[in-house]
């Protein structure tokens, strides 16, 4: 379903992809890990089309179109949808209105009758109880005063109200305690589908073993440098990134 | 050369401030009360002496009047001019439910407002009435006061001026709705001006809410120039509202000025929606202890709107606030300027004053002007002043558009987020979602105001 072909990205003029090959099918849950300045959160940052990420070699395909050529917006619209690790402020913008007029324009890119206000604040309801989000967070200003913890709950639930098809959380994880991280992960395991694909940008196992993945990727300066099962991430939390690191060394020499 | 080059600007100044004086004696308006006479000479002679400010006054630096100086300006008509009440309702910002006075081409309109009831709380007046029989109660609003500087348009009003309210809410009185000035400006044969006049007295205790709406039609070359005048007495509170939606080659030039005793509290915030040229000129005096005063602004300028809001507080006795926070979004090739001034007089010990400026250009031709002053005198003070121009913030860009959101829309809704503390600010509902709806629909894109999403949604 989601192709990644040897891509290659710099940010201004910093490489930080080198060559990174990944391939998720429909209903897989892929975990990306490793180390600070890998590249993980340009990894997500790419596949979701952030202009300040130059895409300089390879290419991503998505349901066979080429992903690259489309705005972030079309993006959305083929059911791309990235968490944010910091998730933005909007002031005076409700976050409602902000959700329905989303969720609106990318239904009528499917060709799907819009929402009214009344549809959906029923169906936003819904998920937000979803991702034990507190309702009284509908009404306020997108992200605007939110803590830590209730900003990751708004990716989570955005993304039960959007129901994309391919979902990637940066760093969903971070700055969360047990209890927000249990319902973060409810939301999404709730959301597994044999359709519905997930890629699950973390530092740290502890993610994983309430998201269990299919498969799980060592990043290693911009590119995958070992994948394997869940088990792979196990083996991280107890010998370290940089026992990775030098075997990725030593493979190389 | 140079000299020389002086000499004729001088005078082809002084041409113009003498147009301006001619066309009033053309019209042969009234002249009101015998002793206001003396009080219209003078200001006369002082705008004969001054002229049309030129670029090489430091107040009018960034906005040159060289195309109000061209014009020839005349006094319209003494019954102002034909106007239905549906024409009304069509021109009114919002049905704000209160009583009103409607002003057309700077005449007073009886029949198309709605004054309040007279009552023991509130006298609501026409200015030309109240100058024939209120000499008393209205000769200090003429006299000149230091620290009170009003910009030489303001002598100009008071030379000219043949219209107006006088407002007065007595001792206690606590209105429980607004009141809504409506001044519009119709289309004539040639450039016209009007000058209305609006003297408003808060007295002890009492409290007021005010609405102030200018409007006009494009494609229409004319000049409005009011000054509106607050005394706030003590204990009093006024919120004070300011719709500036002139048409686009018009020049609006306004005076806001307001004396303040001790424990007053003033809050004021002007929206300018539309307009050719505008200036603002607010002048405050704090002129007692305790005092709050609130000064808010909004530009949402596009085309080649030149929009530039001029403030001074002065802080002349202890233990007053004052804040100021002026926003500026400036799309296509529009000019915004703010110049804050900030007195601090040598008894204004534990003045406290926040200014804010912050302008948002949407476009690389847009401009920002924008000029902080602080001249303190007192040693126990605490001033801070702070003023950004930025663009629109990519990251909330992306993030929109990752939801699924097109540019246009994103763009519109991180302008309106730029902009929302000043409109969620307006504590009257129907003038909070009219001001919403007309910034959504200078904005490029559909998109609809988002306040509802604020509850209803």
């Amino acid at each position: 379903m989601l192709e990644i072909k040897d891509l290659q990205a710099k940010v201004e003029e910093t490489q930080i992809l080198k060559g990174l090959t990944l391939n998720v099918g429909p209903g897989e849950v892929h975990a990306v890990m490793g180390p600070n300045g890998s590249g993980k959160s340009t990894l997500g940052k790419v596949i979701a089309g952030h202009e300040d990420y130059i895409v300089t070699g390879g290419g991503v395909t998505y349901k066979g179109k080429d992903l690259l050529e489309l705005e972030p917006e079309e993006r959305a619209c083929e059911g791309v949808f990235l968490a944010f690790q910091y998730p933005v402020e909007i002031p005076g913008v409700g976050n409602n209105y902000f959700l329905r007029t989303a969720l609106n324009s990318i239904r009528k890119s499917r060709g799907e009758e819009e929402l009214d206000a009344f549809d959906f604040i029923s169906l936003a309801k819904e998920k937000a109880a979803l991702v034990r989000m507190d309702e009284a967070l509908l009404d306020r200003p997108v992200n605007e005063g939110f803590s830590g913890g209730e900003k990751k709950r708004n990716e989570v639930f955005q993304m039960a109200v959007l129901e994309p098809s391919l979902a990637i959380l940066d760093e969903t994880d971070s700055g969360l305690d047990i209890d927000a991280l249990k319902a973060v992960a409810d939301g999404v395991n709730s959301m597994r589908n044999p359709e519905r694909s997930f890629i699950v940008i973390t530092h740290y196992q502890r993610l994983l073993e309430y998201i269990v993945p299919d498969y799980v990727h060592v990043l290693h300066d911009g590119k995958i440098i070992r994948s394997g099962g869940k088990e792979l991430a196990l083996e991280l939390e107890e010998k370290g990134y940089t026992w990775i690191e030098g075997e990725a060394v030593k493979s190389a020499s | 050369m140079m000299a020389d080059g002086e000499a004729a600007m001088t005078e082809q100044r002084a041409e113009g401030a003498e147009a301006f004086l001619e066309a009033y004696e053309r019209a042969s308006a009234p002249n009101g009360a015998s002793w206001f006479a003396p009080f219209r000479k003078a200001a006369r002679e002082r705008f004969r002496s001054v002229g049309i400010p030129g670029p090489r006054d430091e107040k009018w630096k960034y906005t040159h009047l060289g195309g109000l100086a061209k014009q020839t300006f005349e006094m319209g008509s003494p019954d102002g001019g034909e106007l239905t009440s549906v024409d009304l309702r069509e021109a009114q910002v919002a049905d704000l439910d209160c009583p009103q006075m409607v002003f057309v081409n700077g005449v007073f309109q009886e029949e198309l407002s709605s004054l309040p009831a007279p009552s023991a709380g509130i006298e609501v007046h026409s200015l030309s009435e109240a100058l024939l029989e209120r000499q008393e109660e209205l000769e200090a609003f003429f006299s000149q006061e230091p620290g009170f500087d009003f910009e030489i348009f303001a002598d100009l009003n008071t030379a000219l001026f043949s219209c107006g309210s006088y407002i007065r809410i007595r001792r206690g009185t606590e209105l429980r709705r607004p009141l809504y000035l409506i001044h519009l400006t119709s289309r004539q044969d040639g450039p016209f001006m009007s000058h209305p006049r609006n003297i408003i007295h808060v007295e002890e205790g009492a409290g007021l809410c005010l609405v102030e709406d200018y409007c006009g039609p494009d494609d229409f070359v004319y000049l409005s120039n009011p000054v509106t005048e607050f005394q706030v007495e003590k204990g009093a509170r006024v919120l004070h509202h300011r719709l500036v939606r002139e048409g686009d080659a018009s020049f609006h030039i306004s005076s806001l000025g307001v004396r303040q005793a001790d424990d007053s509290a003033f809050s004021s915030s002007s929206f300018c929606l539309s307009g050719g040229m505008v200036r603002n000129d607010v002048v405050t005096l704090l002129g007692g202890e305790g005092i709050e005063c609130d000064l808010n602004g909004l530009i949402i300028g596009g085309g080649k709107q030149h929009i530039d809001n001029h403030t001074r507080i002065h802080h002349a006795r202890a233990n007053c606030n004052s804040r100021e926070l002026y926003k500026a979004v400036l799309d296509d090739e529009s000019h915004g300027v703010f110049n804050g001034k900030i007195y601090v007089a040598q008894d204004a010990q534990k003045t406290h004053a926040i200014q804010t400026n912050q302008s948002l250009l949407l476009s690389p031709k847009a401009v920002m002007d924008t000029k902080p002053e602080l001249e303190i005198y007192a040693d126990d003070v605490k001033c801070t002043h702070g003023a950004t121009v930025g663009q629109l913030n990519e990251d909330g860009m992306f993030y929109l558009r990752s939801r699924g959101i097109d540019e246009e829309t994103a763009r519109v809704l991180l302008v309106y987020a730029f902009a929302s503390d000043l409109v969620s600010g307006i504590e009257l509902p129907p003038l909070r979602e009219a001001v919403e709806r007309l910034l959504f629909d200078k904005l490029p894109g559909h998109c609809e105001p988002a306040g509802e999403a604020k509850g209803a949604c």
